[in-house]
């Protein structure tokens, strides 16, 4: 056994594929937890009492204005905001007429991370301004049907009246208090992303890195000592020592990456892909089983669900998928 | 009789023919496989680019618990995007939901005091309280968000009401009037407000990043580069045969020599991927992908891509022929530089550092020229990026080119001391 280990410490290609391993936690680590979302950003092109009551309350809400539309579909770009809002020039006006379907340009980044808050901000001052405007409406339509002659309030006198309440405090509130808890979202890019790697690199590095100089090795030596012995005495020692380097290093992997949940399921997927690839690597030739490796490796990040799931929009996959080894991850 | 220097180009272009010919038919086969898997996905990695998290999870105690006050509520946080960000569930009692966000299960705790309904429609002052789990980070931004949101739909929607109320009594309408504006203007009002997230914007895209493209238009670039590359894994016979001991000493002998052994190598290869890479844009254009029109500039810069990346891979596979691992080393630099280039992680995920750094690696000419070809960079990338790129090209060239060679003539060489 001694020779065994010596002689796979000796191979500077499989320490390589070892390093490899090593990307597992910095996946899980650094590129797969939620960046903050960049603020948003918004251009309001028209002026007016209504367009500052507008900045104002979305600079509340935490958004940054910008001069001109030009710099703020510049930043979206660039990723200093996560998503910007337009204005036009006439929107004031289509408040007023409640025309407001289409109006506000929701400049997106294919990177946009959390839009879905932005527009809901949006919508609510939109609501908050257009209340007045709805009232005044309202009244108008009520009074000309009911009593034609009388004389209608002035849309002005309403808004005054509805800012004047509203300045004076909102009548409901919601106090926001903090408390103690221990509540941790659910890292699904995170995970996703750790299972896709570790699926990956153990495949490659069990499949590459162990089974198959193991069995070229047992293939060379099985002339000269016959097929039991190199059987006995070359591949299952040495594919045994590989085997266990490169668990220990992925279970290291997990505990490093917070995952502890996920050792049992990776020595099982190992133990599997260990069995299949040194039955694979003694019948198949190299060249081939290399090019099946790149096929399973690119496959696994097609149709598993490390980056996104494509079963919805395409429902063989989810059946497809059971045939990938990594996918053990997933159902484990 | 001797050969002049372009029969003996001929001579090996046609035995590299026969190699090749040997592997084209396996090759053609695993580039269809190859082509549909790296779709497949690309297509995951740029579906992959936005958001992904779990909604937050609040509790919502409901002290009121009147019929009035769970159809109101139930309106609110059943709407789908309030839904699709924050995941509500209801909880009997106060206590009960607090103890349960100490455990973990709640991010935030929503309570409504009893009476909080008959006091918002009367006009009196009322508050609810929303409890914040001081382990929330990003989720923090959230909850505060949907807490505004509500507290401005029901401030406008009051003092919407409670200023034409005034206006009304003040202009001395009649009550039938007042009867009137209640029952129409608070449903136009919530009507609007929760039509409004869908009817009110304009949706559009800007180009992904720097590069003047769009996501999907990046992302197929960046797997159609990684494509060309591992396509060089599957000419073995072509790279291999030739560099064996016996039979390049045979080659020498005849007077072949590297500027004789190296173009068939190269061309065959470029040949190839120029089809493949054709097909592939071709199919990428129907699946709706890739909408620009290629001119003849286009044309040349893909074929620039293609004779560059056959360049370096073919002259890699030559040098490393004899040492072995050429394939694993395509393959695990091919990969590493296509993860730098931010085609597998999406680019908001990766340090600048990285995506800068692509631009040096052998992957980012290839990616440059493509990008260039369908459309991108122009206008958007840094005005160095083309100088940088070509430079990067020339160097990675010479740089396959030179070991070839010399793995090809230093045998030669002492072959030739050792006669003398």
């Amino acid at each position: 056994m001694t020779f065994h280990v010596k002689r796979v410490l000796r191979d500077g290609s499989f320490l390589l594929i070892l390093l490899l391993l090593l990307l597992i936690p910095f996946f899980a680590e650094k590129a797969g937890h939620d960046v903050k979302t960049p603020p948003y950003g918004f251009f309001c092109g028209f002026e007016g009492e209504d367009a500052s009551l507008l900045e104002q309350e979305l600079i509340r809400s935490g958004f940054t204005a910008y001069s001109s539309e030009a710099e703020l579909r510049a930043a979206v770009r660039d990723r200093t905001a996560d998503c910007g809002i337009v204005f036009p020039d006439n929107f004031d006006i289509l408040l007023r007429t409640g025309r407001t379907d289409g109006a506000v340009s929701l400049i997106l980044s294919p990177e946009s991370l959390f839009p879905e808050l932005a527009r809901i901000q949006t919508v609510s001052v939109i609501t908050y301004l257009y209340a007045p405007y709805v009232s005044a409406e309202e009244i108008r339509s009520a009074a000309g049907e009911i009593c034609p002659s009388a004389a209608v309030p002035e849309p002005e006198s309403i808004r005054n009246a509805y800012y004047e309440m509203t300045g004076a405090g909102s009548v409901f509130r919601l106090e926001i208090l903090s408390a103690d808890g221990f509540y941790q979202a659910e890292q699904i890019r995170s995970h996703n992303l750790f299972k896709g790697t570790a699926g990956i690199l153990i495949l490659l590095s069990l499949w590459i890195g162990c089974c198959r100089p193991c069995a070229f090795h047992a293939r060379l030596m099985a002339g000269r000592l016959g097929r039991k012995k190199a059987f006995l005495h070359i591949l299952l020692p040495e594919t045994a020592v590989r085997f266990l380097m490169i668990l220990m290093t992925a279970a290291a992997c997990c505990m490093v990456s917070e995952e502890t949940s996920m050792i049992l399921p990776v020595i099982l997927y190992s133990l599997i892909t260990v069995m299949s690839g040194t039955v694979l690597a003694a019948f198949l030739p190299d060249a081939v089983l290399l090019v099946l490796t790149v096929f399973l490796m690119i496959l696994t990040l097609g149709i598993c669900p490390v980056f996104a799931d494509l079963a919805p929009s395409i429902p063989a996959i989810s059946t497809l998928r059971y045939g990938l080894l990594p996918y053990l991850l997933w159902i484990l | 009789m001797k050969q002049n220097a372009p029969k003996k180009i001929c001579s090996m272009l046609v035995r590299d023919g026969i190699l090749f010919s040997r592997d084209l038919l396996p090759s053609l086969l695993l580039s269809a496989l190859l082509a549909a898997v790296c779709f497949f996905a690309g297509a995951a990695g740029a579906l992959g680019s936005g958001r992904q998290a779990a909604p937050a999870v609040v509790a919502l105690v409901d002290e009121e618990d009147s019929f009035r006050s769970r159809v109101a509520l139930n309106t609110v946080f059943h709407q789908e995007y309030i839904s699709s960000i924050m995941s509500v569930r209801e909880e009997d009692t106060r206590e009960e939901a607090l103890e349960k966000m100490k455990n973990g299960l709640y991010g935030a705790v929503i309570v409504l005091p009893d009476g909080f309904l008959e006091d918002f429609m009367h006009g009196i002052p009322c508050s609810g309280y929303l409890f914040v789990s001081d382990t929330l980070e990003n989720e923090q931004e959230i909850i505060h968000a949907v807490a505004d949101f509500g507290e401005r739909l029901i401030t406008a929607g009051q003092a919407g009401i409670f200023s034409g109320e005034q206006i009304i009594r003040d202009s001395g309408l009649p009550p039938e009037v007042h009867t009137r504006f209640l029952e129409t203007a608070n449903g136009k009002l919530l009507s609007f407000a929760f039509g409004a997230y869908s009817s009110l914007f304009t949706v559009e895209y800007v180009s992904y990043g720097s590069t003047g493209v769009s996501l999907p238009e990046y992302f197929g670039a960046c797997w159609l580069v990684f494509l060309l590359f591992l396509t060089g894994l599957f000419f073995p016979d072509l790279y291999i045969t030739d560099c064996r001991g016996s039979v390049s000493a045979r080659l020498r002998s005849c007077g072949i020599r590297a500027s004789h052994f190296l173009p068939g190598k190269v061309l065959y290869p470029f040949l190839f991927r120029a089809v493949l890479l054709a097909v592939c844009l071709l199919l990428l254009r129907l699946t709706g992908v890739y909408r620009t029109d290629l001119n003849v500039l286009s044309v040349l810069l893909l074929l620039a891509a293609c004779l560059y990346v056959s360049l370096l891979t073919g002259l890699t596979a030559v040098a490393l022929s004899v040492k072995g691992g050429w394939s694993v080393l395509i393959l695990a630099s091919s990969a590493v530089f296509l993860f730098l280039a931010g085609g597998m992680v999406p680019g908001a995920m990766l340090p600048q550092s990285f995506l800068k750094a692509s631009l040096y690696t052998p992957f980012g000419p290839a990616l440059q020229l493509i990008l260039s070809a369908i459309g991108g960079t122009a206008d958007r990338a840094p005005a160095h990026y083309p100088l940088i790129s070509t430079a990067v090209l020339l160097f990675y060239s010479a740089a396959a080119l030179f070991p070839a060679v010399r793995f090809y003539r230093g045998e030669h060489t002492q072959e030739e001391e050792v006669r003398l």
